[in-house]
């Protein structure tokens, strides 16, 4: 298996071949950061080989001091949300936290909710609705498995804030499980 | 945060299997069996290639342009300098070559070392432009960049 900087090198020289091994090595993750915070399924592929030709154009200033998917993770962000921007999508501010808990946890319809059969089906609509920060953070946690550094060189955000929307966001999601086992033990 | 709810998740996140009937403890449980499930990747088999073909196109047309670009400009340099003798009094002189008249060459021939030295300023001047004024424009890029 190629070593990282040797395969940056390569690609730097112009070896197609090692991009597209470079490619191959990071499209799960950028297809998950990207699918996470863009809902149209038709834009995401696209959205997925412009975060690459964009490491392509700035792979010549990747300096290694962070991992290269934590550097592709960064630019896979911050496109997502050039995007989630010029769509006009609110993205920046967090809603007001107390009064989004309540509109997450209790305005869904009950009947909405015993209706979902499927857990991991559940769980995903839910992330959906959470705000952006909440969903890369989540993402980058538990399906990349980064550590909280990497979480805040990615986001730019500081280490408490990312360590308080990680508790948060979990901690919405819970409440909405326990409110749908609740109605699934009524049933 | 909440202590026992930060606690609860530690646990949940360290393997804490739900024993009795909490509520919390059970939807912890739920939630993070599946937030550790890796969602469908639905990328074409042909993704990568596409990129591939996307960047040698773009490769193409720009070697093109840098090319046109190029070519303009010494074009110009060549109009322009032509112009410049014309305007500022050629006369040709058939019967003998060296007498005649170049225009604004003629002037500044008697300011040689001023000339040298104004080429040699601006050249040295974009060198110093090159390596540290637009180094320092790249790092600014690079951090507002991704």
């Amino acid at each position: 298996m190629i070593e990282e900087r040797a395969l940056v090198q390569k690609v730097l020289e112009g070896d197609m071949q090692a991009f597209r091994l470079l490619i191959h090595r990071h499209q799960r993750l950028v297809a998950h950061m990207i699918g996470r915070l863009v809902k149209g399924s038709g834009e995401r592929e696209e959205l997925c080989q412009d975060v690459f030709l964009r490491v392509h154009e700035k792979l010549g200033e990747f300096t290694f001091q962070s991992k290269l998917s934590t550097w592709i993770a960064t630019i896979a962000y911050r496109h997502a949300i050039n995007h989630l921007r010029k769509q006009k999508m609110l993205f920046s501010d967090l809603p007001d936290e107390e009064s989004f808990t309540k509109r997450f946890i209790e305005e869904e319809n009950p009947e909405t909710i015993t209706e979902e059969k499927d857990m991991d089906a559940l769980v995903t609509r839910l992330i959906e609705k959470l705000p952006v920060q909440y969903k890369t953070i989540l993402t980058l946690y538990h399906e990349e498995h980064m550590s909280y550094p990497e979480i805040c060189e990615v986001t730019g955000l500081p280490d408490g804030t990312v360590k308080s929307y990680l508790f948060r966001a979990r901690n919405l999601l819970k409440e909405k499980v326990k409110k749908y086992l609740g109605k699934e033990e009524l049933l | 945060m909440n202590v026992h709810e930060e606690e609860l998740q530690k646990s949940i996140e360290a393997g804490l299997q739900p024993t009795g009937h909490d509520p919390d403890v059970q939807a912890y449980h739920e939630v993070f069996t599946r937030l550790s499930r890796e969602p469908e990747v639905s990328l074409s088999p042909a993704f990568a290639d596409q990129i591939v073909a996307q960047l040698l196109e773009r490769k193409k047309h720009s070697s093109f342009r840098d090319f046109f670009w190029f070519g303009i400009g010494i074009i110009s340099l060549v109009i322009a300098f032509v112009v410049a003798i014309v305007k500022s009094g050629l006369m040709f002189n058939m019967d003998f070559l060296f007498a005649m008249n170049l225009g604004f060459l003629k002037n500044i021939a008697g300011y040689t070392g001023l000339f040298i030295f104004g080429v040699a300023f601006i050249t040295i001047l974009n060198l110093l432009e090159k390596k540290f004024i637009s180094e320092k424009g790249d790092m600014l890029s690079r951090r507002n960049d991704y």
